[in-house]
């Protein structure tokens, strides 16, 4: 496991051009990375374009580190940043999402993929919260991130984080005990 | 019911006051507050019971092959003006070295013209028997600019992932409905020349240049996978 010394050392040598540091870094953030944006995004495809365009801004913006939280927390805020781009890059676009798939020739793909989905009616739940609660509920109990990260990750109060966790919390029973008919 | 209330029930839900007592009360004592504790705890039940989301192998293998492949197409870093001197300095060799070599075929010919070709290289090249100037011959040329481009090619795709690239093969390889791709005349001729004809084209790469992943058809799981640059015919890496 890269320690956060270990991991600043190495977005060190990631400034001076070194690929194999980068390499490292993102072998340690990439799944978490991933998950994030999916759970924002809720389509694959788009989640790894958004991972792929973080880690590209990693690499580049490597040198604006400063090392005021840990690597890990600056990189998902990038991913959180980058997903909020999408978006808006797909609402002005007037995208539809891309339809996940499953590459058939993927073995264990299937599994992998049906684990990893949210029941239908917390993905429902989940979309109809507006984005502030819906991130941080989805950092906080879905990633399971602390909160004071979450609230680095998004720039905010740990109050902040807190109230719209339990905010988006309550919403969500709300929804969902409406699609649930009660 | 006030809003602090209701922080102070979603708080007491997630386990997370040091003294339970207020909230505990408040929810034992009111319908609407008992109501909106069992919400909390269902959707954190919920939310609780859903897996991280993983990526597949072969969404990996593309994430980084894609990241790298973009990766090489950014300008690395700015090189001490010293370095980009020596670049300079090897490009200035390499004209004269040209202007030199067509000298020498101007002489051959008679051309009188050759001369004037001749001392603009002379400062630098070497002697010939008639204690004239030779610059670089044509085939020194070629060498110098063949060595650099090689060179150039090699420390580009040093950069890539080459273990995943293979990993991926593996996997592609091991897939239900894995069928081998059909090798072109060209490429079959360049298998042969490199001893290879026996191996699987599993994939056609396009990165810093084109590759074809080859594998032998027997022990596809954990077997050594050959990366051959399609247009120098060339084996480039060989992981496993």
């Amino acid at each position: 496991m890269t320690s956060p010394g270990n991991e600043s050392e190495l977005l060190a040598r990631v400034v001076s051009g070194d690929r194999e540091a980068f390499d490292a870094v993102m072998r340690v953030h990439e799944s978490r990375v991933f998950s994030v944006c999916l759970r924002i995004l809720g389509d694959r495809e788009l989640a790894l374009d958004a991972t792929q365009d973080t880690f590209l801004t990693v690499f580049r913006k490597a040198g604006q580190f400063q090392g005021r939280s840990a690597v890990g927390t600056w990189i998902y805020r990038i991913a959180v940043n980058t997903c909020y781009d999408q978006i808006r890059r797909a609402a002005r676009r007037r995208l539809e999402p891309i339809p996940d798939h499953t590459d058939p020739s993927d073995p264990g793909a299937e599994d992998l993929i049906e684990s990893a989905a949210l029941r239908p009616e917390i993905e429902r739940a989940l979309a109809q919260l507006a984005p502030e609660f819906r991130n941080a509920v989805i950092l906080a109990d879905l990633e399971g991130l602390p909160l004071p990260e979450v609230a680095e990750v998004l720039g905010v109060p740990v109050g902040t984080v807190k109230s719209r966790v339990f905010r988006g919390r309550r919403l969500l029973a709300r929804y969902l005990g409406n699609q649930s008919g009660r | 019911m006030h809003e602090h209330d209701l922080d102070l029930i979603a708080a007491f839900a997630e386990g997370s006051l040091d003294d339970a007592t207020v909230a505990r009360d408040l929810v034992e004592s009111c319908d609407v507050c008992r109501s909106e504790y069992e919400g909390q705890m269902a959707v954190l039940r919920l939310l609780g019971a859903a897996r991280p989301a993983a990526m597949t192998d072969i969404e990996r293998a593309a994430l980084h092959r894609n990241l790298w492949t973009e990766l090489s197409r950014t300008p690395k870093k700015a090189t001490p003006w010293w370095y980009r001197l020596s670049y300079a300095a090897a490009g200035i060799l390499v004209v004269v070295g040209l202007f030199g070599a067509l000298n020498g075929w101007l002489d051959v010919g008679g051309v009188e013209t050759a001369a004037s070709f001749s001392e603009i290289g002379s400062g630098m090249d070497q002697p010939t028997d008639d204690g004239g100037a030779l610059p670089l011959s044509g085939g020194d040329v070629d060498q110098q600019a063949r060595s650099t481009t090689t060179m150039a090619a090699a420390e580009e795709s040093a950069s890539y992932p080459f273990a995943d690239l293979a990993e991926e093969a593996r996997v592609r390889r091991t897939s239900t409905g894995f069928q081998p791709m059909v090798a072109d005349e060209g490429e079959r001729a360049c298998l042969t020349t490199l001893g290879l004809e026996d191996q699987q084209i599993i994939d056609r790469l396009d990165l810093d240049q084109a590759y074809l992943v080859l594998m032998p058809p027997d022990d596809p799981g954990s077997a050594t996978v050959t990366f051959v640059a399609s247009a120098s015919c060339e084996i480039t890496h060989i992981e496993g």
